[in-house]
């Protein structure tokens, strides 16, 4: 090696929402430093919600995330119930899984096919690997669709929901509604299982590294996605909602606008591969489970590349419990009912979701005419920043001898197959490696 | 024929607007034929430099390195296209500029640095052609992508959302005494909050160019009735023009 130093600009790292900068710096042998420097403008969406009515949060903070804007409004909606002591409907929970099922449909649709597949089959981006897999990216399209068909068929609107306001909804959606969804869930699920059998082809790179994964639990539901009561852990660890900032500890750095934290003071991995790692297969859809069965899926999946797997297992199994919960809505039939009125009183909520990315937490403090005093938002791509950060770190300590574009593009995979999202927080720019 | 290039930039937002435009799905696939999209990071890797034929640019302008950002755009672009109520009027961003006595950065990430007022592009900038919307509606984008590669500038149409309701049979919800935003605002949406039964909160930015005092009052109204959404009317009076 040179003694001169030796940098690595990539401008973008591109096909990620959002962007930031990673930073490494390396010697021949050792690396010495990895910083995950999070550097979009910050939004201030914590400040901005002071002072606004509570009615108001779900529709403002929804405006954090363009890709999991459903999460939002759900994480907000809840803690707004939860402030409020609101008890909703089963009808109402039943059609709020449901959205959210397509919610992670549409993005882990657009993030195995448009954002991961490229890199496993060669080509710069999908618009690009099109010309030689027209039947791959257009599956991922469909498959899309269907998550922004049952969004906006139960939301109001594809992207930015209207109807799903705290208490319940401002309009049901009609028997037709279910039935196109019905129906869009029938045609899809060959598309959902051939995505599954892809990807269990693929033989991604290697990582492994001891780490918790986390997710959110819930007393009443398998494999929740809303109607979280705590966080769970993979080693055995189990808080509940209210005691989340204290569990959770955040640090500022002066690199990045993320924060970074830790449960037990370590860096926890939240998203798909945690989900599935934490709730385990036994809380799959019996179909999903023959077909992992089948596909010859392990039930613990630890290298962290195989996010992009669990992505697929679980795009599988969202299919089967939205047409379970869109039969069972059927069967019974919609009933009229008008959304909880909000009665503004003091006091203060917690609420956790799982969006695509991962545990969602939002807290909100009011007052008594119901005005947020104070606001506090922990998102999923912040939860990953410090685990990523260990993870870069271990994967170039392993391949010190490869050469820079190899590490570039090992690197390059890994945060793709992590899903961040920094409009959460930012935008995903340039990767730095600094040699002596 | 050499294919016309189209880029997309994203400022300051949550990219929403960018995933309507992926939402055009295998529709996207057939317009790659005609057109080469230079810089859509959502849906390509390719990172080029101008100049380009069109630039949609989604977000609020919130910082310098922005401002010089949007300037180089400009510069590379035969038309511009301001993507979005970000974009158009400063979209839910402007939300802080309403408070002049918090300091945002300290406030959230308990240190200081720059963050100057959320601004439309047309602050800095010329802009060919707005496309309102928090989000954009996707067919709006298609009509707008289309005719400006037909060299065809379109014009906003200024009609209020109530038009929409009254096209598409929506009952008004006035009627269920909420307060609705919808006579003030650019239509052009479709109305899809008054049909989900909400009011319309003036995404899409004022349809007329209130005075101050107008906005005011209206702002006041629903302040007192429920907060202040992110309405473009905040925007006039971060202005302060009066017309
Ligand atoms: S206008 Fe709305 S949807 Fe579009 S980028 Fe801005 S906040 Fe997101
Ligand atoms: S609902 Fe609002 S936008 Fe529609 S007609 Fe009534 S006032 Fe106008
Ligand atoms: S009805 Fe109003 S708030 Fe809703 S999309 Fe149209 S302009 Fe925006």
């Amino acid at each position: 090696m040179t003694s001169e130093e030796r940098t690595i600009k990539l401008e973008y790292i591109t096909r990620v929402e959002g962007h930031a900068n990673v930073y490494v710096r390396v010697s021949d042998k050792e690396v010495e430093e990895v910083r995950m420097q999070v550097i979009e403008t910050p939004r201030f969406f914590e400040a901005m919600l002071k002072g606004r009515k509570i009615k108001d949060a779900h529709t403002i903070v929804s405006r954090i995330c363009g890709i999991c804007d459903f999460s939002h409004t759900l994480a907000s909606v809840e803690t707004t119930e939860n402030a409020l002591g609101m008890q909703v409907s089963e009808q109402t929970k039943l059609l709020r899984k449901l959205v959210m099922y397509g919610q992670h449909i549409y993005s882990h649709a657009l993030h195995l096919y448009l954002l991961s597949l490229p890199d496993y089959l060669g080509f710069p981006d999908a618009i690009q690997m099109a010309s030689k897999y027209p039947e791959e990216v257009k599956r991922g399209m469909r498959l899309k669709k269907v998550g922004n068909e049952i969004s906006r068929i139960i939301g109001g609107r594809a992207t930015m929901s209207i109807s799903i306001i705290p208490g319940g909804f401002s309009r049901l959606p009609s028997k037709e509604d279910l039935e196109k969804i019905n129906s869009l869930l029938k045609e899809g699920l060959e598309d959902a299982k051939k995505t599954l059998e892809l990807f269990a082809s693929l033989e991604p790179p290697k990582l492994f590294r001891e780490t918790p994964f986390a997710a959110i639990d819930s007393k009443k539901e398998n494999y929740p996605l809303i109607l979280g009561d705590g966080i769970k852990t993979s080693d055995g660890t189990y808080f509940s909602k209210e005691e989340f900032e204290k569990k959770y500890v955040e640090q500022a750095r002066d690199y990045s606008y993320a924060k970074f934290g830790t449960i037990d003071s370590k860096a926890p991995m939240v998203g798909a591969l945690a989900r599935f790692n934490v709730h385990g297969e036994e809380n799959l859809a019996s179909p999903t489970k023959s077909l992992l069965k089948s596909l010859s899926i392990s039930s613990t999946l630890t290298n962290r590349y195989d996010n992009n797997l669990a992505q697929a297992i679980e795009l599988v199994d969202f299919f089967y419990k939205a047409k379970e919960i869109t039969e069972q809505l059927l069967s019974t039939g919609i009933k009229e009912e008008v959304p909880l009125q909000l009665l503004p009183k003091e006091a203060s909520g917690v609420g956790v979701v799982e969006a695509p990315r991962g545990i969602l937490y939002h807290r909100y403090s009011l007052d008594k005419e119901g005005r947020i005093q104070s606001a506090n938002i922990v998102t999923p791509t912040a939860m990953n920043v410090f685990s990523l950060e260990l993870d870069i770190k271990q994967l170039l300590s392993e391949n010190l001898n490869l050469p820079e574009s190899k590490m570039v593009e090992l690197i390059e995979k890994l945060i793709r197959a992590y899903d961040p999202c920094y409009s959460c927080s930012a935008h995903f720019l340039k990767l730095k490696i600094e040699r002596k | 024929m050499e294919k016309k290039r189209v880029a997309l930039f994203s400022l300051t937002d949550c990219q929403g607007c960018e995933f309507v435009v992926l939402q055009l799905g295998e529709k996207l696939l057939e317009v790659a034929k005609e057109v080469d999209f230079a810089n859509f990071r959502l849906a390509s890797s390719k990172k080029e430099d101008g100049p380009f034929f069109i630039s949609f640019v989604d977000g609020a302008v919130t910082s310098s390195e922005e401002v010089e950002h949007l300037k180089w755009i400009r510069s590379n672009s035969k038309y511009l296209v301001a993507l979005g109520s970000c974009a158009t009027i400063g979209g839910v961003n402007a939300l802080k500029n309403y408070f002049t006595n918090v300091n945002f950065p300290k406030e959230v990430y308990s240190r200081d640095f720059e963050s100057f007022e959320a601004k439309p592009l047309s602050e800095y900038v010329k802009v060919d052609v707005l496309i309102p919307g928090c989000p954009i509606n996707l067919e709006e984008f298609a009509f707008v992508l289309k005719a400006l590669l037909e060299d065809k500038v379109p014009k906003l149409k200024l009609a209020p959302v109530c038009e929409d309701c009254k096209k598409n049979g929506i009952e008004c919800v006035t009627k269920k005494g909420m307060f609705c935003l919808g006579p003030y605002t650019i239509g052009g949406c479709g109305a899809p909050c008054p049909a989900a039964g909400v009011p319309c909160f003036g995404c899409r930015g004022p349809l007329f160019n209130p005075n101050v005092a107008d906005a005011e009052k209206v702002l006041r109204d629903r302040f007192i009735h429920g907060g202040v959404l992110f309405t473009g009317l905040g925007w006039v009076l971060v202005k302060g023009e009066s017309k």
